[in-house]
């Protein structure tokens, strides 16, 4: 516990100091009478002034927020001598911003122990520590005082906001389990594909009555079957791009859309997995429902951009976590030639592959001169350039700068997709 | 509750200061050249804790000072005579540091429920203290002071003063006694 006058102490002593000097120099006891005031309070004020003991416990009103949302850390002091005046102020960790001014004062009476609340808004998601509080307690006559922290710090789980996102990607290849994806294979769905001539077997509910009646002969109706989908959210934490300090960086762009889109395929009774494609690598087996949610957000929480100069190829991945028919989508600023050729790789390997490119041009300013306005067109058009190549190749990209909604980008991807599937038969 | 309250403690303290400034104006036996340059400076260190107590805690005890200055300068020309307004001006000046940093306080004063009743009796007794301190000084600081009736003021000034702090180091003590004692 460090312990410092304050500006009361010092203003006290140097006019102490002065009215004795004066006095002496000039002679004039008033000088002497008007500095014994202040002389009297330090000398009291300094005798009675000892070290303060107390004791802080800390509590979070809940340790699962979604982003945006306020958690409140309560603290509460305790002393058993009592505190004149103690200042608190909560370590703000990354991400976490106070929702109400940050510091809390009280008088701490013995035996009484005070509760202080503080309202603070996740902004980030991740896994903020919060519970360390700087602390800076004064003497009764507010002369001394003694800077410390204290606290337990606890992890507070802030999750992304999922959103309600409405629009998919569709996938070109279904699975086996029942789901809400129109399959392109015929069975016991909803949907309407096709007629055919009966044949022994067929229901007798599925006969086409009209077409029947027409043809002379009996028509049943085909249906296609609704099947669930494999997909695989690619992520790339190779690369951060942030506009400036406090903003939000790409990452947490492609934080917040991968919990939006797992949450959507999950919610229709899709597999979903995940893929961290960075620095170091992490992955979440294919699952379904709510418990899988969990599982990709939790791994989602810990993702962060890690330094590695490692090459390497989609091949390290386990089979089980890039299944054959998957849709892969992935999210990516495009910038690391690493991710770039995984992309291709995926798409060699016959994967379904759709790329969201959390467009790095909407984080960079083209510079002042001349020279650096053309590196920046150049750096453009090779970007454009790596994006035609994909899109040769199938695999088609949209663009998303955080500026419009993740729902459009979705369905501008499917609508391009289709087009694309259109062009190529 | 606290802007008024910090609004009101401001308001006194700057009235306080502009009384101490303006103080050589009703002192008898300033000499009127010095009452002018007295004021002056005076009113430089109301401006001054003005800025203190817009939050540049550090100006308050420049203010103090500077109103000191003003005080001592009206003293300039008035010979060795004891002048006894000092036993107001000094709890007055104090007073006016004090409630500069209550008011920057505010929000701790504000946070309590009993405050006006801490307040006032923190305030009478310092008042009371620093009463009895300038009645020793002026016991003690007279050369040609005379008589019996200054001399017992000049005691009973001593004994208020040591059963001030006395009972001030008391309470103190049993709010916030030091470890281990």
């Amino acid at each position: 516990m460090a312990r410092y006058g304050t500006p009361r102490l010092h203003a006290y002593a140097t006019l102490t100091v002065l009215g004795v000097l004066v006095a002496l120099a000039s002679g004039r006891p008033e000088f002497a009478a008007l500095a014994a005031p202040f002389a009297l309070l330090l000398t009291v004020g300094l005798a009675v002034s000892s070290r303060p003991r107390f004791t802080i416990e800390t509590r979070l009103s809940a340790n699962r927020v979604i982003q945006g949302d306020t958690v409140t850390l309560i603290a509460t002091v305790s002393s058993p001598e009592g505190v004149a005046r103690l200042d608190l102020s909560p370590v703000m960790p990354a991400g976490v911003e106070p929702a109400l001014p940050l510091v809390g004062t009280v008088r701490v009476t013995p035996g009484e122990p005070v509760e202080l609340e503080f309202p603070l808004r996740a902004a980030r998601w991740g896994t903020p520590q919060l519970g360390v509080f700087r602390l800076r307690a004064s003497d009764r006559f507010g002369l001394v005082r003694y800077d410390s922290s204290a606290g337990r710090a606890e992890p507070v789980r802030v999750l992304p906001d999922a959103g309600t996102l409405q629009a998919l990607i569709h996938p070109a290849h279904t699975e086996i389990f029942a789901g809400e994806v129109v399959s392109r294979h015929r069975g016991d769905g909803i949907e309407f594909s096709d007629v055919r001539a009966f044949s022994i077997g067929d229901r007798v509910r599925d006969i086409n009555w009209r077409a029947t009646a027409r043809a002379g002969e009996l028509f049943v109706n085909q249906r296609v079957a609704d099947r669930n989908a494999d997909v695989v959210l690619f992520v790339d934490t190779f690369n951060e791009l942030r506009p400036a300090p406090g903003m939000q960086s790409s990452l947490d762009f492609a934080v917040s859309a991968t919990a939006s889109v797992a949450a959507a395929y999950l919610r229709r009774r899709d597999r979903v997995g995940l893929v961290g494609w960075g620095g170091y690598l992490q992955w979440v087996a294919l699952g379904m429902g709510q418990a899988a949610l969990y599982r990709i957000v939790d791994v989602l929480l810990e993702a962060r951009v890690v330094r590695s100069d490692a090459w390497r190829g989609v091949r390290i991945l386990p089979a089980g976590v890039l299944p054959p028919g998957a849709l892969v989508i992935a999210l990516t600023p495009l910038l690391d030639p690493r991710m770039t050729n995984a992309v291709f790789d995926l798409r060699a390997r016959g994967s379904d592959v759709a790329v969201i490119e959390l467009d790095p041009v909407a984080f960079q300013t083209p510079g002042r001169r001349p020279e650096e306005q053309l590196a920046f067109r150049l750096w453009r058009l090779s970007r454009l350039r790596v994006r035609r190549r994909l899109e040769d190749r199938g695999v088609i990209v949209a663009q998303w700068d955080g500026g419009r909604e993740l729902e459009e980008v979705v369905r501008e991807l499917e609508d391009r997709r289709r087009q694309y599937w259109r062009r190529s038969g | 509750m606290t802007a008024l309250l910090r609004w009101t403690t401001a308001a006194m303290c700057l009235i306080i200061g502009a009384g101490v400034a303006c103080a050589p104006f009703t002192s008898p036996g300033t000499d009127p050249r010095a009452v002018g340059p007295a004021v002056a400076v005076g009113l430089v260190g109301v401006a001054v804790l003005g800025l203190g107590l817009a939050g540049w805690t550090q100006a308050v005890g420049g203010a103090a000072v500077l109103l000191a200055a003003g005080y001592g300068i009206s003293l300039v020309g008035r010979g060795t005579r004891f002048d006894n307004g000092v036993l107001v001006i000094a709890p007055a000046l104090l007073l006016v540091t004090e409630i500069a940093y209550w008011s920057l306080d505010a929000r701790l004063l504000g946070a309590e429920a009993d405050w006006p009743r801490r307040a006032a009796r923190t305030l009478a007794e310092a008042a009371a203290a620093l009463l009895a301190a300038g009645g020793i000084q002026a016991a003690v600081a007279v050369p040609s002071a005379r008589g019996v009736g200054l001399s017992a003021l000049g005691v009973a000034a001593a004994v208020g003063v040591l059963a001030v702090a006395d009972r001030l180091g008391r309470r103190a003590r049993a709010e916030d006694p030091a470890p281990g004692r």
